[in-house]
């Protein structure tokens, strides 16, 4: 909107808060917003609303660590001040990590984001392979991991792999960076199911916790945080 | 890291986690080991609906400003839930501590509407406990009930200890201090504590009470079964509201309420003295909030919540002495804000649309009246202070002032009604539609208007002129439902109107509940055995059920309902004093047969029984 200022929020959900879904996280900051008293422009008409834009959606269950909206302020403010008022409306779980202003013109966050990197933790199971090991190699070994979308209409047959950006091993865990946003779209579980297909892995008996690090925009390799 | 009672594999399993983890903002935290009372308050239904709710949110307050206690919020758990934790023997357990509710000292359950009453079964079988209180050991919670179901408290009296009469505000102190007190002693029995707490106001102690019955099933007597005992027991009432506890700081739900706002109670009772309503008998009398005081809760909590919309909560607002200023307050204060204010239960007049005008979009929202019934004869034996003039001036009021929607609200099944009443109902919604065409011309027109006539069955309430009335098999009321329906059809305006109505199933057993006795709490058990949980939810109840539960108890259900009561009858909920006197109901139901209006309170007093109380509305006479 015309005469705002626009800033970018990054912030952590972890602990218990990794249960709110979307639109309860969406609520859960206009109210924090309106608590912490900045000021907050609103969209024009009968019923204004928030000037709000959040990066993609995280599920329900997965921690994040570098999430982000954005937020359009009536008045310029210094970015310290206002990452001490949010953070100061927060709850256990939820921590601001940083504020910065962006340039006017700038695109919001929804429409910059275009990867976003997991963390894939199996969980204790009865193998006596290591699963990380195994998916690292399941990505490896192939060279096209084909999977099928089914929409209401149609079932598309699709190679994922190209939006598999990276695919690495870090501290016994599988670490991936994927396609994300409003074109490709690649949710960790579209490659975990692959992989549990392909090998013929009952999923309930190997499960795993997935942890969402950082979003980027630009095209890969040249990816920035958002 | 908060420690959750909930694996995460089962959180994940069921649907909206976030109603199981607490940690809203404004949620209390204390440490245990500095509180001698750990009080578990529950709405005994889900989450977004027991958030809505301001009475536990003001027991939440007013517990916690005790240092000794700690009061923490349960509800129940969604079917799905539910299965898995009985299945996998996990106990129910309070949001802020995620402790099993059998380490609490206190389970305090709200009950607001008696289609609840197979969840507080849930609840308690949940927490690992004992459904009847008479099963109940020393070391276990002490479970109390409240709300406007615990005016006849008889058909659950057998799950509760103590079941409080009255307004939350006056007597807690006196019972936490008395618990303090004996569980320190060396014999601290549970039955000694119970005995001792039946002497504090408005505290009822079912156990302490014997019923016996006559040959025809009605009530022979009821009586305490020990001489220090209360054989009454005294609704208890707030008397300056400007001095209790208020949520200036309310606790902010994860998921989206049914309310997701703040609630500002401006006046408690009402001046009215519809014969229909229980909430008009047993709040009474009128009591206000003063406008500084409100001005005050309604900045403070909008700020400490964050929420965007604030509601001005009362059984009629426009009886509210103060209204202009107040609205005046809101208005500036939430427009620089831009925050909703959503403004129910107004009388329509030219003031309140000016106010409506102002606060809302006129071309997308309503204008609601509530005549409860069709014609003016059933409105004076209602005593619905709501002419037809009242109606049709409102109505016509609106749609100069650019609404072309008007909702309708009645109720079917009244004591007294007759076919006409029944057709009353879509002619007066044509009435409105054919004044829409009257009035504004036909240029100005923007389509059609649109009455939307909906109805509800009346069920007959204790503590109220109709405790005596007797109800109908659910065919009748559908059949008078579809009375409505097809003579709506017949109306010159039909295209402009629109009915809704409800199912009658949950109608009849409602009733049964409301006006039962002691002997229900075994067709309860039998229910919640047969697997009836939230029974308010239309995807849940089953009547085939509950049928079965009454058949295998051997009760007759329709006993409670099909009868016009005799007025020498003694009801199951007559030994509480609710200040209201059954010879001040009597009189109205007599006038209500005669179809004599009574005037309300601010018009002159007509000798309820609340005078003594000295507070409100009784001391402006």
């Amino acid at each position: 909107m015309e005469g705002t200022y626009k800033y970018r929020v990054k912030y952590e959900k972890t602990g218990c808060m990794k249960f709110l879904g979307h639109l309860d996280v969406l609520r859960f900051f206009q109210k924090a917003i309106k608590r912490s008293g900045l000021p907050i422009a609103y969209s024009e008409g009968f019923n204004p609303h928030q000037l709000l834009s959040f990066a993609a959606p995280l599920s329900v269950g997965v921690e994040g660590y570098g999430e982000y909206f954005d937020m359009e302020l009536q008045k310029k403010c210094d970015e310290t001040d206002i990452k001490n008022r949010l953070d100061s409306s927060m709850v256990d779980g939820v921590k601001i990590c940083a504020v910065r202003q962006l340039s006017d013109g700038s695109k919001n966050c929804m429409a910059s984001v275009s990867a976003a990197e997991y963390n894939i933790h199996f969980l204790e199971n009865e193998y006596d392979f290591d699963p990380a090991l195994s998916l690292y190699g399941f990505y490896n070994y192939l060279k096209e991991i084909v999977i099928t979308k089914k929409t209401k209409k149609s079932e598309r047959v699709f190679d994922i792999k190209p939006l598999i950006y990276e695919c690495r091993l870090i501290d016994g865990d599988v670490r991936v960076i994927l396609s994300c946003g409003s074109i490709d779209n690649i949710k960790p579980e579209l490659f975990l199911n692959a992989y549990y297909d392909y090998t013929g892995i009952d999923p309930d008996s190997l499960k795993y916790r997935l942890t969402r690090l950082e979003l980027f925009s630009g095209a890969y390799p040249g990816l920035k945080t958002l | 890291m908060r420690k959750l009672a909930l694996s995460d594999d089962i959180l994940l399993q069921v649907e909206k986690p976030a109603r199981y983890i607490g940690n809203e903002v404004n949620s209390i935290i204390k440490d245990p080991d500095s509180c001698d009372i750990r009080y578990a308050i529950c709405f005994p239904d889900v989450y977004e609906i027991g958030m809505s709710h301001l009475g536990i949110q003001i027991l939440y307050e007013q517990f916690n400003r005790r240092p000794d206690v700690w009061c923490e919020r349960v509800y129940s758990p969604w079917p799905d839930l539910s299965s898995i934790m009985k299945k996998e023997g996990i106990s129910l357990f309070a949001l802020e501590s995620q402790d099993p509710l059998g380490e609490f000292d206190f389970i305090g359950m709200t009950l607001q509407y008696e289609m609840c009453y197979t969840n507080i079964l849930q609840i308690i079988d949940l927490a690992k406990l004992p459904l009847f209180s008479r099963d109940r050991k020393d070391d276990m919670p002490i479970i109390m009930a409240g709300g406007p179901c615990t005016y006849n408290p008889e058909p659950i009296a057998d799950f509760f200890d103590i079941i409080y009469i009255g307004e939350g505000e006056t007597s807690y102190d006196s019972l936490f201090d008395l618990y303090k007190t004996m569980r320190a002693s060396d014999d601290y029995s549970r039955r000694k504590f119970l005995r001792e707490a039946s002497k504090i106001p408005g505290m009822y102690v079912p156990s302490l009470y014997e019923a016996t019955y006559n040959a025809d099933g009605t009530l022979k007597d009821f009586s305490a079964i020990y001489s220090d005992v209360p054989a009454k027991v005294e609704r208890q009432v707030v008397e300056d509201l400007n001095e209790t506890a208020y949520p200036m700081k309310p606790v902010v739900p994860h998921v989206q309420a049914i309310q997701d706002r703040v609630t500002l109670e401006i006046m408690r009772g009402c001046i009215r003295g519809c014969r229909f309503c229980q909430a008009g008998m047993i709040y009474r009398p009128k009591r206000e909030r003063s406008l500084d005081t409100l001005k005050k809760y309604a900045y403070e909590m909008l700020k400490n919540s964050g929420h965007e919309e604030i509601s001005l909560s009362s059984l009629s607002s426009s009886d509210y002495s103060k209204l202009p200023e107040l609205l005046d307050f809101l208005i500036e204060h939430c427009n620089d804000e831009k925050i909703n204010i959503s403004l129910p239960s107004l009388r329509i007049d030219n003031f309140s649309l000016d106010v409506m005008k102002k606060v809302q979009d006129v071309r997308k929202s309503s204008i609601t009246f509530a005549p409860e019934a069709g014609s003016q004869r059933m409105r004076d034996v209602i005593n619905k202070g709501l002419t037809h003039e009242d109606i049709i001036n409102g109505s016509k009021e609106a749609f100069l002032g650019g609404w072309t929607k008007i909702k309708l609200y009645f109720m079917l099944g009244l004591p007294g009604e007759e076919e006409e009443d029944i057709r009353a109902i879509p002619e007066l919604g044509d009435e409105i539609a054919m004044l829409y065409y009257d009035t504004i011309p036909k240029e100005e027109r923007s389509g059609r208007c649109q009455v939307t006539m909906s109805t509800s069955f009346f069920v007959p309430k204790p503590f109220t002129p109709f405790q005596w009335a007797g109800m109908f098999p659910k065919e009748e009321y559908l059949r008078r439902a579809r009375i409505v329906n097809d003579h709506m059809k017949e109306q010159l305006n039909k295209k402009s109107l629109r009915y809704q109505w409800h199912q009658a199933d949950v109608t009849v057993l409602e009733g049964i509940l409301a006006r039962g006795d002691r002997k229900l709490s075994a067709v309860i058990k039998r229910a919640y055995e047969l697997g009836c949980i939230f029974d308010a939810w239309g995807e849940y109840f089953d009547l085939d059920k509950w049928e079965q539960a009454f058949s295998d108890c051997g009760i007759d259900g329709d006993f409670y309902i099909m009868r016009t009561r005799d007025k020498a009858e003694l009801f199951p909920w007559d030994f509480i004093d609710c200040k209201v006197s059954k010879a001040f109901l009597l009189r109205e139901w007599e006038r209500a047969s005669k179809g004599v209006v009574t005037p309300n309170c601010s018009m002159s007093c007509s000798g309820c029984g609340c005078r003594p109380l000295s507070t409100g509305i009784c001391m402006t006479h």
